[in-house]
């Protein structure tokens, strides 16, 4: 009986209704009660959070096909479906994004005086938009929602952002990816006149011909390799991260950043298998590059967020070679990794975020000996440090170990050179760590002297607890998308 | 076995989080409780150990992490006499270190912190050295790491710890780079993890031909970088000197007993691998042979008393890396545990001087850890002298203790392997004997320097030993102050403080003295400020001056008796089948005796040296002069003098090693890191903008 009624309700759709209803219910409510709407705003997010765990806990581990599949017919001379269904792949990535937003409505708790309901309002948009963005099935669709995202991210860097570069920050970041987006709107296009289809689960199993996958390839890449970032056009992201609000951070380096890398895994790989073949060594030696790169940047920034932005850029990178290296290893590790990235430079976002709260500086040099008088938040900060840099027993070691026996295997030079970013990652970390928390205490600088507050530890626990989990325990995670990796592995051998 | 201890510091952590005020005032039931655990585990290994004599090893998977069939992770432990043997010498130094940090920590802020850094190093210790595969011995590797870089920046508040301590990570990290290739380099030529089937696989390839040679021996020195950097091998040794800014205790139990010992282990456990391969034990046993001559030649000039210490572990670990190099695997475990063993307690002893130096010169390391301060302390801290005495005889090789077995061991070993080695090996014995003994007579012969250094000399005996090798005075002084940053007061009010308190003590020791000094042997507990330690400091001390005396017993090959009874060889006669092996046991009680003869008589040359240098009633300087006693000295040698103070200026300068890592690698990274950041600023951001 209740098992029929789990059947029934919980799908996907209900997931995307969520966050929607909410909002749609936020905007009767007046300014003043500020209270009510934070309150709504949370409850909101997270039944939102409960409903993607039943989804979970309902989700058929032991096949490969898309579940919860729905269809809904939306442009129907043109023969594209608003059609939603996860797999194994994208499971995950609804799970960490429901599981980010409540977190983003609990920081901007007492932070945010002015427009508190616009704020809450535009994090449930987010959330409705992201969501969709993993769980939809056609293309087009997919681009819309890929592009609409952008819209209240523009907003919150723009009005809550901290100073006064922040309106050239949310340009830069609009417009690079809103031009590498266009290449792929030309892509899908050319896709349905060839196809006459956008529904990608038709699509995998259609072959294209080598030239024009490598052309629609290179048209995917564009838009991806902005959002992942790749090295030359990753100059928004710091300059967005700096910018951005605490939470707008922890949205833009736990989800936004995931589009590009999930986009990779979900249309390129599967669907132009000859053409990523091909590609792969330009994609390693991207990579390669600006791992090194960036972690060598970052031993020279000065702002506590663009280090922690820059060192995301090198994950990031490090996803991309498991992604392309193609075994069942890089790619689960590429996976696991981004999954932790999620929690791992959120948290670190927070945690700077804890400290601009306190002190409104975010220079490094101002900081220091801050274990004398926030001991709790110390600690932290150490285990977040710890994880940047993949210590075993974090969820980042799982991965970058599986990224890095995966990409061995194909190229070991590639599989060097990623792990001298390990090197160069324990760097800048123990630098950040020790100069922020370590040392004299600054007392001419640093006035207030209060450590973690309730909400803000029972913000970091649940990152605490998913860290040490995925990092002690990964058979869950591995065990749910298995199937789908294999099945995408196999794909790529069969063409 | 190794999750016994791990509850202590995860109840510690929580504990501290939700309930401070409740957890510290329990805080001698979380030392009861862990030292009790940690018992527990002892006496658990123990009792493997005894099995392991009987039996063959065990192996066992516990729980894995299985991705699909052809990737796994298992999760196991893997117990043979080498397992059993690292996990009894873990447990006992662990628990009397334990014991002793009670009280050596008991006015720190930081004491419940401290014991839960020490469970969780205890755990990860012991997971290393039951881990079953490789992952998992890099899993507990960098967890090791991780403590040791918690323990060493333990005083935080200091910028020079926070340094190293970040130094030793980073060093350690390169080291954990090359371990990390090596091993997915291994797992791409064999496809497995476990040790067993490693092995298996790799001698049927080499047998076999069908890998590349080249290729393999690549793999096999990168997974030697990995104990390299953590047994403090030549080029990465960097790191460990300066870890000496930890608490004493972790000194101990850290640098000189168990990490550092964790390369040798894994060296030793992967040697079946490297046997195979010869240069690659060519390799191992040059860079054994290169940090026993430099650890040795470093150690001679250092002031800060734990600073040689870590000198003389480095040249130790680097004789165990060079019987490791030579294939006589029992030796270096030999040598590993007795070395252990006196080299905690020589740490022990020190941290015991420090603690009861501190009281006079003050709670900074520049100046309680500073050995020209020290001096004619035997008649203040009886014990903790013969304890330290009896260390240092062991260290030095001679004969009734433990290391001269062993380390005899290793130059006969030597010896058959290569002329060259020997010779270096031998010389260095003799250098060991001589800095050791320095660091003895400095410590403790003579008159309590911090006098003089008020007094200006009165006794030209140690003044001169003074000069020669402690020129750093006017340098030292700078650096002195500010260290203590949690003193609200201004340095020079803080200076003339100290200078005033110890003049005032100073003259009432000296009044007190010429009392009753009649009665210093008798009395432990002498009320003189540089007091004895308590008894808790003292437990541990004497129960390692008792292993120190005895374990040296285990491994002493009995060839009289007509049958190879010798304990220690035939404990791992069924783990490792070397060639080697066998002659070792047929060694003649003449050639031994010989061989035995011939290092004693090195080490007494290295004692009588630095005694002549060191000796502070040296009778003929007694009546000089200060200016006298120079003058002469000069005249006679002055070749002599400038070859000293070569030596001098290399030791002190740790052999031009550091900052020619500083000026190349940390300046070149840094120039780059300039570069690419203005390549990011200028070049990507200009061009878009």
């Amino acid at each position: 009986m209740l098992e029929h009624f789990c059947e029934c309700y919980f799908n996907l759709s209900g997931l995307i209704l969520c966050p929607v209803l909410g909002s749609i219910i936020l905007l009767f409510i007046p300014n003043s009660r500020i209270r009510l709407i934070r309150l709504i705003g949370l409850c909101a997010s997270l039944i939102t959070f409960l409903y993607s765990l039943v989804l979970w806990i309902q989700f058929d581990s032991s096949t490969a096909k898309f579940q919860f599949v729905e269809s809904l017919r939306w442009l129907p001379y043109e023969n594209i479906n608003f059609y939603l269904g996860i797999d194994g792949i994208s499971l995950f990535f609804v799970i960490l994004t429901t599981f980010l937003i409540p977190i983003c409505i609990l920081v901007g708790w007492s932070g945010m005086r002015s427009y508190g309901k616009e704020y809450i309002i535009a994090f449930l948009i987010c959330e409705f938009l992201m969501i969709a963005v993993f769980c939809m099935l056609d293309l087009l669709l997919f681009y819309v929602f890929f592009e609409s995202v952008l819209i209240p991210m523009f907003i919150i860097i723009g009005v809550w952002g901290s100073r006064q570069r922040k309106i050239k920050a949310a340009y830069q970041f609009f417009l690079y990816t809103l031009l590498g987006s266009l290449f792929m709107l030309l892509a899908i296009l050319l896709i349905l006149f060839q196809t006459g289809t956008t529904d990608l689960q038709i699509l995998l199993t259609t072959e294209f011909s080598e030239r024009r996958q490598i052309f629609l390839w290179i048209a995917f890449f564009a838009s991806f390799a902005v959002k992942v970032p790749m090295v030359p056009v990753h100059i928004w992201l710091p300059e967005a991260h700096v910018e951005a609000p605490t939470a707008g951070s922890v949205i833009l380096a736990g989800i936004l950043l995931k589009f590009g890398t999930y986009g990779f895994l979900r249309f390129s790989i599967p669907m132009f298998p000859e053409a990523t073949l091909c590609f792969t060594p330009f994609i390693y030696t991207l990579s390669a590059i600006a791992i090194i790169y960036t972690s060598l940047t970052t031993l020279r920034q000065i702002d506590l967020k663009k280090i922690i932005a820059y060192s995301s850029v090198a994950h990031m990178n490090l996803v991309t070679i498991g992604m392309f290296s193609p075994n069942i290893q890089g790619i689960g590790g590429s996976i696991l990794l981004m999954l932790s990235h999620g929690l791992v430079s959120s948290a670190l976002f927070l945690c700077v975020g804890v400290l601009y709260d306190r002190h409104k500086t975010r220079l490094v040099r101002y900081y220091g000996g801050l274990v004398s008088t926030m001991p709790n938040f110390s600690t932290i900060f150490f285990f977040f440090t710890l994880a940047n840099m993949s210590l075993p027993g974090t969820s980042s070691f799982i991965g970058e170990f599986l990224i890095l026996v995966g990409a061995f295997q194909r190229n070991s030079l590639v599989a060097t050179l990623a792990a001298l970013g390990m090197i160069l990652g324990a760097a800048y970390s123990l630098w950040l760590y020790n100069r922020v928390v370590s040392g004299n205490l600054k007392p001419d600088f640093l006035h207030k002297f209060s450590d973690l507050n309730g909400r803000e530890v029972f913000i970091f626990i649940p990152f605490l607890v998913g860290l040490v989990w995925m990092g002690v325990y990964p058979k869950v995670f591995l065990d749910c998308m298995h199937t789908s990796v294999s099945n995408l592995v196999q794909h790529g051998k069969f063409h | 076995i190794p999750f016994i201890p791990l509850p202590v510091p995860i109840l510690l952590g929580v504990g501290l989080l939700l309930f401070p005020t409740a957890t510290k005032n329990l805080r001698r039931m979380w030392t009861f409780l862990s030292i009790f655990l940690l018992s527990i585990v002892m006496i658990f290994s123990i009792y493997l150990s005894i099995q392991q004599i009987f039996l063959s090893c065990i192996h066992q998977n516990v729980w894995s992490w299985t991705i699909n069939n052809e990737f796994s992770f298992e999760f196991g432990y893997f117990i043979d006499p080498l397992t059993s043997i690292m996990s009894i010498l873990i447990t006992t130094v662990g628990i009397l270190v334990l014991i002793y940090s009670d009280n050596y920590m008991s006015h720190d802020q930081g004491y419940l912190r401290f014991f839960a850094y020490m469970g969780f190093f205890n755990t990860s210790m012991l997971g290393l050295v039951t881990s079953s595969n490789l992952i998992q011995v890099y899993f507990f590797w960098e967890l090791v790491g991780m403590c040791s870089y918690l323990l060493i920046g333990f005083w935080f508040t200091r910028p020079i710890a926070a340094n190293a301590c970040q130094k030793a990570f980073v060093t350690n990290r390169v080291g954990d780079f090359g371990l990390l290739l090596g091993i997915l380099g291994l797992y791409w030529i064999t496809g497995s993890f476990e040790f067993q089937d490693l092995f298996e696989i790799f001698n049927n390839l080499i047998l076999n031909n069908r890998v590349n040679l080249l290729f393999l021996t690549l793999c096999a020195f990168l997974l030697f970088v990995g104990p390299i950097a953590k047994s403090a091998q030549f080029p990465l040794h960097v790191w460990l000197p300066d870890a000496m800014e930890g608490p004493t205790p972790i000194s101990a139990l850290i640098h000189a007993a168990t990490m550092v010992a964790a390369g040798i282990f894994l060296v030793a456990r992967l040697l079946p691998l490297f046997i195979v391969i010869p240069s690659i034990m060519y390799i191992i046993s040059l860079i054994g042979i290169i940090t026993v001559l430099l650890g040795a030649t470093l150690a001679l000039a250092q002031k800060d008393i734990k600073r040689g210490l870590a000198y003389s572990t480095m040249s130790q670990l680097g004789y165990m890396m060079l019987a490791l190099g030579m294939g006589s695997y029992r030796s270096a475990l030999f040598h590993l545990i007795t070395h252990a063993y006196s080299k905690a307690l020589l740490f022990l002893g020190s941290g015991s001087i420090i603690h009861s130096m501190e009281a006079i010169v003050g709670y900074s390391p520049d100046k309680s850890q500073n050995m020209i301060l020290m001096g004619g302390l035997t008649k203040h801290v009886p014990i903790t002298k013969t304890a330290f005495l009896i260390g240092t005889l062991s260290l030095c090789g001679i004969p009734p203790l433990a290391c001269f077995w062993s380390k005899d061991e290793i130059l006969n070993d030597s010896l058959l392997f290569s002329p060259i080695f020997a010779i270096i090996a031998c010389s260095t014995a003799g250098l060991t004997a001589f800095y050791m003994f320095r660091i003895y007579l400095l410590t403790f012969e003579g008159h309590l320097n911090t006098y003089f250094l008020n007094y200006s000399g009165k006794k030209s005996g140690s003044f001169y030993s003074l000069s020669l090798w402690g020129k750093e005075e006017e340098k030292k002084l700078n650096k002195n102050f500010g260290l203590v940053p949690l003193l609200t007061m201004n340095n020079t009010k803080r200076a003339s403080f100290f200078c005033n308190k110890t003049y005032k003590i100073s003259n009432n020791v000296r009044n007190q003295i010429f009392i009753t000094v009649e009665n210093f042997g008798l009395n432990t507990r002498t009320f003189y400020y540089p007091h004895e330690s308590d008894n808790t400091i003292l437990f541990p001390m004497l129960i390692l001056v008792l292993f120190t005396l005895f374990i040296g017993a285990i491994g002493i090959p009995f060839n009289q008796e007509g049958i190879d009874f010798d304990i220690l060889s035939k404990f791992f006669t069924p783990s490792i089948n070397l060639l080697h092996k066998n002659s070792q046991n047929f060694v003649d009680w003449y050639e031994f005796l010989r061989n035995a003869t011939f290092s004693v008589s090195i080490a007494f040359f290295g004692i009588f040296i630095a005694y002549c240098l060191y000796k502070p009633f040296y009778s003929s300087l007694l009546n000089l002069t200060l200016l006298n006693s120079f003058q002469k000295w000069n005249s006679k040698r002055i070749h002599w003098e400038k070859l000293i103070n070569f030596v001098y200026n290399w030791s002190y300068n740790r052999g031009y090693i550091d900052s020619f890592f500083k000026t190349s690698l940390i300046e070149s990274i840094r120039r780059l890191a300039k570069q690419t950041t203005f390549f990011d600023k200028r070049i990507i951001d200009g061009i878009t903008n």
